[in-house]
């Protein structure tokens, strides 16, 4: 088959995939012609027409589906179509409230089906050399990550589809096994997109937020035997399983890849061949020190807001203290152990700034789950609180959160290109560089649109 | 026109294209016209930074959405209300009051996306193509061949690397007989089973970046050819062209004449000859524990170490703790037949030391056992016997550190040299007559702008001089004024025995535990590569809780039939 004949195929499939998917909305109840089959098949043609020529796979797929959809709603029935036919302004919240049922509408059903419709297709048609793919590693290895993950939901006292029919045993059971199976699904999906900790990190994230509209969202009212309720009130209620999802996403995206690097050492390259000029602890020691100054950095940055907001006699509370001299130097501590920890995590993973500003905001959204959400209630001793009211409080520190992360992510970077060009003489140092950058295609910035859009929007609109 | 103007054209288009976006978001904060404006800057300026198809489409579009949330906050979280004079809208209900300007921000930044590579594809097509300035021609690289693979060759390859970072402007290469630098401050502790021989050591390639190494030696030098013929470790001869060509081939033992001394003598010059030095005398140690006959078993454990300079002295030394040390192992071996004897010709040993220094060294020396014969010359040498000027010695054990001379590879040069063999130059290291051709360290005779007299042999110079003529050597390539070589010595640092050393520094003395200390911390800071410098302190530490190494590890007969 030419070339062309595929691509018009592929704008078929797709725009069927897509209107497919807006006309389920529609039938559940969600949007109406326009901004449900009409829309859906839109997005599909333009969403055909933008990775035209791009070989990607199903988890690539899937994640570019998402960020696409959350984009072609905000676009579309949140701003065009709102302003057009209700008469509303562009993305007003009230608008936006009503719409996030749609939303989750866009993304379970035209979304996901879509990105991974063409990445199937995508797949399908592929004729190239392509990374190596292991059945058994991705369900065995991504089993267990998901299995370990799914203790997060023991801390919110649920399990992930409870409740669920039969008793505690069979309850516990069915709540196993559909952590097992998320987790080799993930590791079906994304074995050849993910690398290293620290990005890993941002697929389970994801993984994690598209799971609770898959879950909690969709699959468990289903379950109880009762209809689909995507409503502002019934996401605003699940916003603690959210967080529970996110977590769960993390763990699993790091259990992922530790896991990973365990089987492989095992039954794949126990001794890489690819010997580096510096030795692992020279590499991992030049990792922390910049991320520390990184952290520094961003610390620095996010205090400005801390110190506006009041908020760092708080942070003294975690040393005994109460002053805001010992906020801040509290507060700089635990900048520095995290902004070494990302060191730790993505060293060598973003080959310039706009990349790592990517990741960094995505970090620092983690972080604002992980810290703000979580273990600063913990340490104060506080019961933490995940509902969608204890996320509006912590609202303030998210903008600062995402400062952080960025200006850490900026920092540690400039220090990576500014080792690399002094690095640049060793022909050696350039091999392990091309060696080790991410090949085109990556769908990693859709993911940051993703993560970051749903992580940043559901805290404003559903509180 | 200017790629960086077209990126910016080419940017504030496609934000006006999408302004509206902002205009009907971020604008009702703002007002329509400062959204405007704001969509044109922000989108000129993203676009500056690379050429926006070079990213793939769809990348560039989610990349660019992305940055919509920190534009969103520093936009119309911090900066529009600080512009308004009010405080930034950090609480959750000012925040979500500003939504909309987050979901227009996102939008608009991926309308940018959208719009930037579209506009650079029909640019492209249409107009014409990103103007990439074609760099100029580069003339051919200048070939720098430096010659040894010491202290003095080594240090000035680092130094043109360091000076020339990435520049194609030169081609460096070095030539060295070992693929390793020997760092020669601590030979005696490997002779003296302190360290381990390979941790002073410093592989040549690891430690240089883009510097060829040619293992080989060097056989000949044609300077109207500039050629220097290689031999090559395994295989032919290698012709290497060169513009520029360092010497830096060091010096060899000089045994002054004596036939039967550079037979029966241990030379003190490489890892080999203390690995050689170790090894024999745990040898003599485990024959005499078995020798019936006490004249034989006192010849057997009879060291002597010809010469009283900082070699001789630091393994006099040496070898004086690891044999007493041995003495426990060995308990058919009397202590009182145990003998480490230094020789020397002057009236007192270390002349680099100011006299007091230099006794109080010998003092030290002699109450922890070493015998001394002053003013006694090593005149001949068998295999059971030293011959000195006032009588013989029985041993089987003699190393020579009495006297050394340039490589004499450098007099069939056909250069100037001094009486001791060693290349002259002038103070900018450039060999004297020629303008292609520089000489340091101990192959060469240096005049020092800063005392007026001739640089001594030492590895402290060495160093210096390297720094010095790499500095010149980039001033010719690039065109610049030579500097003449100056330096001030710090000093001298001489360990005489375990905890037991003697440093003279700027004018100041120091001794005993305090000058060993300094003498382990200046030369582990001199050490190359924080690898050797671990090792190194490791072996340091173990010695403290265990005694020294007696096992005899190293093979060095050759090999009959291989192909080493």
């Amino acid at each position: 088959m030419s070339a062309a004949p595929s691509f018009v195929a592929q704008l078929g499939i797709a725009a069927l995939l897509g209107g497919l998917g807006g006309g389920v909305c529609l039938a559940l109840g969600y949007g109406d012609v326009v901004s449900g089959p009409l829309a859906g098949g839109g997005g599909g043609l333009l969403f055909a027409w933008l990775l035209r020529g791009r070989p990607i796979d199903a988890g690539e797929g899937l994640i570019w589906g998402l960020a696409f959809a959350f984009l072609w709603w905000l676009a579309l029935p949140a701003g065009l179509l709102a302003a057009w036919s209700a008469g509303a302004n562009a993305c007003e919240l009230s608008t936006v409230r009503a719409l996030v049922p749609l939303l989750i509408g866009y993304l379970v059903c035209v979304g996901a089906p879509l990105g991974l419709g063409m990445g199937v297709w995508s797949s399908w048609r592929r004729t190239g050399p392509r990374d190596a793919f292991h059945l058994p590693r991705a369900l065995v290895v991504g089993g267990l990550a998901g299995l370990a993950g799914s203790r997060v939901f023991a801390t919110v006292g649920e399990t992930m589809l409870s409740p669920l029919p039969g008793g505690d045993t069979s309850r516990l059971l069915q709540h196993l096994l559909a952590a097992a199976v998320i987790g080799a699904v993930y590791g079906l999906l994304f074995q050849r997109a993910v690398r290293g900790l620290g990005s890993c990190m941002g697929w389970g994230l994801a993984y994690g937020m598209l799971w609770w509209c898959l879950g909690p969202m969709t699959a468990v009212p289903l379950l109880r035997g009762g209809a689909i309720e995507w409503s502002v009130e019934r996401a605003a209620d699940a916003y603690g399983l959210l967080v529970a999802h996110v977590f769960f996403g993390l763990l699993l995206g790091l259990l992922y890849e530790a896991v990973d690097r365990v089987w492989q050492a095992l039954f794949v390259e126990s001794d890489p061949l690819h010997r580096e000029p510096e030795g692992i602890g020279t590499r991992f020691t030049l990792a922390l020190l910049w991320g520390a100054v990184a952290g520094i950095v961003g610390g620095l940055v996010f205090s400005l807001p801390m110190l506006d907001t009041g908020i760092l006699p708080y942070v003294a509370s975690l040393a005994g203290g109460s002053g805001e001299g010992l906020g801040f130097v509290v507060h700089l501590a635990i900048s520095t152990s995290i902004g070494m920890l990302y060191g730790a995590l993505f060293a060598r993973q973003t080959p310039d700034l706009g990349i790592a500003v990517g990741w960094g905001l995505l970090y620092g959204l983690i972080w604002w789950y992980l810290g703000q959400l979580t273990l600063f209630p913990h340490l104060l001793g506080e019961p933490f609180d995940w509902s969608i009211l204890g996320a509006s409080t912590a609202l303030p520190s998210l903008v600062g959160h995402l400062a952080y992360g960025a200006t850490t992510a900026g920092v540690f970077v400039a220090f990576e290109l500014w080792y690399g060009r002094r690095r640049a003489v060793d022909p050696r140092y350039r091999a392990r560089v091309a060696r080790a950058g991410r090949r085109g295609g990556s769908p990693a910035a859709a993911l940051w649109v993703f993560a970051l859009g749903l992580g940043v929007l559901l805290p404003i609109v559903l509180g | 026109m200017h790629r960086f103007l077209r990126r910016a054209l080419l940017g504030a288009l496609s934000g006006l294209l999408a302004s509206p976006i902002l205009s009907l978001t971020v604008g009702r904060d703002t007002g329509p016209v400062p959204a405007l404006l704001l969509a044109v800057v922000v989108a000129g300026a993203l676009a500056l930074p690379r050429r926006p198809a070079g990213r793939p489409r769809p990348e560039l579009l989610m990349e660019v959405a992305a940055l919509g949330v920190p534009l969103w906050a520093l936009v119309d979280v911090v900066a529009v209300p600080l512009l308004a004079g009010d405080p930034p809208r950090w609480t959750a209900a000012a925040m979500r009051d500003a939504f909309p300007a987050l979901a227009g921000w996102m939008l608009f930044q991926a309308a940018v996306g959208l719009l930037l590579h579209l506009a650079d594809d029909l640019v492209t097509r249409w107009i014409a193509p990103e103007f990439v300035p074609v760099p100029p021609p580069r003339p051919r690289a200048q070939r720098i061949v430096i010659l040894g693979g010491g202290f003095a060759g080594v240090s000035s390859a680092e130094h043109l690397e360091h000076r020339f970072g990435a520049s194609a402007e030169v081609e460096l290469t070095l030539v060295s007989e070992t693929n390793a630098m020997l760092f020669t401050p601590m030979l005696a502790e490997v002779a003296a089973s302190s360290l381990e021989a390979a941790h002073i050591t410093s592989p040549l390639r690891t430690g240089l970046k883009r510097t060829e190494v040619v293992r080989g030696r060097v056989v000949g030098v044609d300077l109207d050819r500039k050629i220097v013929s290689v031999q090559m470790a395994v295989g032919e001869q290698r012709q290497l062209a060169y513009d520029q060509v360092v010497f830096a081939l060091g010096a060899v033992s000089n045994y002054l004449g004596m036939a039967g001394v550079e037979r029966h003598a241990f030379d003190f010059k490489s890892i080999a000859d203390a690995i050689a030095i170790r090894n024999h005398v745990i040898d003599c140690f485990e024959r005499a524990d078995g020798e019936q006959d006490p004249v034989e078993r006192r010849r057997l454990v009879t060291f002597v170490v010809a010469g009283g300079g900082f070699a001789g002295a630091e393994l006099a030394g040496g070898l004086n703790d690891f044999t007493r040390g041995m003495l426990a192992f060995y308990p058919n071996v009397p202590r009182d037949e145990l003998q480490v004897l230094l020789v020397h010709g002057g009236e007192r040993i270390l002349n680099e030391l100011s006299e007091p220094l230099a006794l109080h060294a010998q003092q030290r020396m002699t109450e922890r056992g070493v015998t001394f014969r002053l003013k006694t010359r090593l005149k001949d040498a068998t295999a059971d016997r030293v011959v000195l000027s006032d009588g013989e010695v029985a041993t089987r054990t003699v190393v020579w550190t009495a006297g050394t001379a340039p490589n004499p590879l450098l007099r069939a040069l056909g250069v100037e040299v001094d009486k001791r063999g060693a290349v002259l130059t002038d103070a900018t290291m450039r060999v004297k007559g020629r303008t292609d051709e520089w000489a340091l360290g101990d192959a060469a005779s240096i005049p020092n702008a800063a005392t007026g007299k001739t640089c001594p042999p030492t590895a402290q110079f060495a160093i210096r001089e390297a720094a010095q003529l790499a500095r010149n050597l980039q001033a010719t390539v690039r065109g610049g004024a030579l500097r003449p070589f100056r330096f001030a010595p710090l000093g001298a640092l001489c360990v005489v025995g375990h905890h037991t050393a003697c440093a003279e520094i700027k004018g100041l003395r120091f001794s005993g535990l305090l000058a060993w200390v300094m003498w382990r911390g200046i030369y582990l800071s001199k050490l190359p590569s924080l690898e050797r410098k671990v090792r190194v302190v490791v072996d340091w530490t173990i010695e403290l809780f265990f005694p020294r190494d007696i096992v005899q590890t190293i093979e060095l007969a050759p090999r009959t039939g291989s192909n080493r």
